[in-house]
């Protein structure tokens, strides 16, 4: 191990490692069992690892960055060419560069919206005939294309409303007739009511007789869901 | 969407995709021919163009992506870009119009110069004014990726015509 440790720590010096080798000697250097040669060489490394966890303190913000080192307008370029800009702040860089007041460190950068702003102006004049010729087209097109779903909807919707009118006037005025008899005489009504009684009272009877095999089920406890 | 509707779009938009396509293809006559075919198009999409939330940001994507397609089906002829500005900057004073003029088409030289994508993100926010999120809609590109787009090619900007000048 320490041969080999050694031979990466000579070539580390001549800066010959690879990535791998490196990381080698870094998990080795920050292991605790080092060799008594290469205890300097830990502390290097120790301090490598330590540097590796620093962040930047979140209170510590971009723009506090910018303004505590420069001055308003060189921290507003620097954040434009950061492109970290809002365009409210991008407009008061650019009335700042038409001022009087510019600086000669940022002189530099007139042209630049100058030409922004001339290319604001630049318009279209080219040709759209063949666009109005396919819309004139299109306009002149019959509508029916367009009209004709609307025109079957509305059709088919009329054509079922009055079929339903349809039957239900037909049902109203012919349900009864042809169907059935008004009896004139009442005892022969009376007399064909009595009939139509005995036949229900037959049928009744007929199901209550059956009854009495289920009761007798129920006995037996076949059909006890109670259980 | 109807014809009417249609064209107060297009009012609003055409210069904007004419700039645009003008910055991708570097040509006036081909951008014009980019933005002529962009509005058939979107024309013909127009039903599509009233279920989309953002009806201009389309309208400049189509813009791009036509551009793009001018761009990478042709070797690159660019325009002589003083005759882009040969009618602009006219006043009294002769010899300050050509300063003037020397220095905007040096400027959107270095911008034509560009890679096409820091070119047109530059052009989207520093000329047409979009959000970064706009920007993101109409390119397709990430908001960090905009940024970084942007910060190179200001930064890259700014260094030529430091050179320039120097």
């Amino acid at each position: 191990m320490s041969t080999e440790m050694n031979d990466i720590i000579q070539r580390y010096w001549s800066g010959e490692t690879t990535q791998d080798e490196e990381q080698r000697l870094q998990a080795y250097m920050v292991s605790g069992q080092v060799a008594d040669e290469h205890l300097d060489m830990a502390e290097l490394f120790s301090f490598y690892a330590d540097q590796k966890t620093m962040t930047l303190p979140e209170e510590l913000e971009m723009e506090a960055i910018y303004s505590s080192t420069l001055s308003p307008m060189d921290a507003l370029v620097e954040k434009y060419l950061d492109a970290a800009t809002s365009l409210d702040e991008e407009a008061q860089l650019r009335a700042y560069l038409t001022s009087e007041k510019v600086a000669d460190s940022h002189r530099d950068l007139i042209p630049m919206f100058e030409a922004f702003s001339a290319e604001q102006d630049t318009q279209f004049d080219g040709d759209l005939t063949e666009l109005e010729r396919l819309q004139i087209q299109w306009s002149q097109k019959p509508k029916v294309r367009y009209m004709f779903p609307k025109v079957v909807g509305v059709a088919a919707t009329l054509a079922l409303l009055m079929m339903i009118a349809f039957n239900f006037l037909q049902e109203d005025t012919s349900s009864y007739k042809g169907k059935y008899t008004e009896l004139q005489d009442p005892e022969e009504a009376l007399a064909l009511t009595k009939d139509a009684l005995a036949f229900l009272g037959k049928k009744y009877d007929k199901g209550t007789a059956s009854m009495k095999y289920i009761k007798e089920l129920e006995k037996t406890n076949v059909f006890n869901f109670k259980n | 969407m109807q014809v009417e509707e249609f064209n107060q779009l297009v009012d609003k938009l055409k210069d904007k995709m004419y700039r645009l396509a003008l910055r991708v293809v570097n040509n006036q006559e081909e951008a014009q021919d980019v933005v002529q075919e962009s509005l058939i198009k979107i024309w013909n999409k127009r039903e599509k163009l009233a279920e989309i939330e953002n009806p201009a940001a389309y309208c400049m994507t189509i813009t791009r992506n036509m551009g793009i397609d001018k761009l990478r089906g042709k070797k690159m002829v660019t325009t002589d870009i003083d005759e882009q500005y040969a009618i602009k900057a006219k006043s009294p004073d002769p010899e300050r119009d050509l300063i003037a003029k020397d220095e905007l088409s040096s400027v959107m030289k270095v911008v034509n110069a560009l890679p096409e994508n820091h070119r047109t993100v530059i052009h989207l926010r520093d000329i047409e004014g979009y959000t970064y999120k706009e920007i993101s809609e109409i390119t397709g590109f990430s908001i960090e990726k905009v940024k970084v787009y942007l910060h190179r090619a200001r930064t890259r900007l700014r260094q030529q015509l430091k050179n320039r000048a120097s």
